[in-house]
């Protein structure tokens, strides 16, 4: 009988263990490190910028890839590039139409893992309400203890995809047209996601 | 306020008229210049507006400028010099600084109506970069404060010294904020003659006024 216990008792911790680590982990931004940034053609040189303003919620687990999901919500009126009256103009009807469409999402839908770091996270990215469905290649660096505090864990991720911003009515392509602003645009989003211990 | 007098008889008739069409090309010449310069050293911001936007851009620039301009001039106006005076009659030339007052005022109010029409302004953010524009809105309260005050110097129940002495202290306060905000504003004045133009200009501007105040403290 005592026999029986010990093995109903293992039995059970082994469910009991597998059901909390297959638990997706849900992480909230490190903003003082982490961000989403873009660069696009201008006549010759690359033109770089950030998104200041963002939220969203990243729910990763290597182990339990189904449960995971990457959600971003960008505030357009936030770009940066380091001179206001590009900013303004960026956020003119010209470009984002901010005013009318303030926000930028991503939502994704699956998760898949590639090999090594590398994950391919496939979801819906909208701007200006026009959703396309892309996949964002991830490289997930790890999760460890965050060195400067001791509560929590810090994951990493780095992501880099390149869109057509015509695709998404980001400019009616006049400037494309005359050579002056190129129609892909590279994204970058690096990110340093804090979790409860 | 002390009477005003007339020095006009103190010049041949010739000598007046010749002087007083001089004063008359140099002032036009100043505001014609001031006004050509969003034509001729266009800032990168136009590159890239175009029909009506680039056309409203264009008309805030030159709006502004001729505000500028204007603001420059009312210290010409009221400064009492003689060069002026002999040709001018003050009361006229007091007149003309009251209605440039008001015309300052409508004008420092619609060039930045122009400059944002292209832009959604609901979507620009209060950012420390954008302060050659908010030191802008300030001139701009301060130009309206001087204007109502001055017009309305009697209706608000201000003594005629305490309304000169505020006037004298936000007159170069204003000159200061309009300094701050040509130069920064726009790149159009970050090098070559619109920089030197509005460095001479404000220079004079600023000379005058030095002048002005010693000339009083010397009870002259």
């Amino acid at each position: 009988m005592k026999r029986m216990n010990r093995v109903v008792l293992v039995v059970f911790s082994f469910f009991l263990f597998t059901a909390f680590s297959a638990q997706a982990v849900e992480y909230e931004f490190d903003k003082a490190h982490s961000s989403f940034r873009f660069g696009v053609q201008h006549i010759f040189s690359t033109v770089s910028g950030h998104f200041e303003d963002y939220s969203g919620k990243v729910v990763f687990d290597p182990a339990n890839l189904s449960d995971s999901t990457f959600h971003f919500v960008i505030e357009v009126k936030s770009v940066q590039t380091q001179i206001g009256k590009r900013d303004n103009h960026l956020r003119s009807g010209d470009f984002f139409d901010a005013g009318k469409y303030p926000q930028i999402t991503f939502a994704s839908n699956a998760v898949t893992h590639v090999g090594g770091p590398n994950y391919n996270v496939a979801g819906k990215l909208t701007m200006k309400n026009v959703s396309k469905d892309i996949v964002l290649p991830v490289v997930y660096h790890g999760t460890k203890g965050h060195p400067m505090e001791k509560s929590k864990n810090v994951a990493g991720f780095d992501a880099s995809v390149t869109i057509n911003r015509l695709d998404y009515h980001v400019g009616d392509g006049k400037f494309f047209d005359m050579g002056v602003v190129g129609k892909d645009v590279n994204i970058f989003v690096s990110l340093e996601m804090l979790s409860k211990k | 306020m002390p009477p005003i007098e007339d020095k006009a008889g103190a010049l041949s008739p010739a000598m007046r008229n010749l002087i007083r069409a001089l004063i008359i090309v140099l002032v036009l010449g100043f505001f014609i210049g001031a006004a050509c310069i969003p034509f001729f050293y266009q800032s990168t911001s136009m590159w890239y507006k175009f029909g009506v936007d680039r056309i409203l851009l264009r008309t805030g620039k030159v709006i502004g400028m001729l505000a500028a301009s204007l603001l420059l001039l009312q210290l010409l106006l009221a400064a009492n010099l003689k060069i002026v005076t002999v040709v001018f009659p003050r009361p006229k030339l007091i007149k003309l600084h009251k209605f440039n007052a008001g015309l300052l005022a409508v004008l420092a109010l619609i060039h930045p109506l122009f400059i944002f029409a292209p832009e959604d302004i609901s979507t620009i953010p209060l950012e420390w970069k954008y302060w050659p524009e908010i030191v802008g809105a300030f001139l701009l309260l301060l130009i309206w404060f001087i204007f109502t005050t001055g017009r309305w110097r009697e209706f608000l129940q201000l003594s005629f010294p305490a309304w000169r002495l505020f006037h004298r202290i936000a007159v170069i306060t204003a000159f200061f904020l309009l300094a701050l905000h040509v130069f920064f504003v726009s790149d159009t004045f970050q090098a070559g003659l619109p920089r030197y133009a509005v460095f001479l200009s404000l220079g004079s501007y600023f000379c005058l006024w030095l002048w002005l105040r010693i000339r009083t403290f010397l009870g002259k």
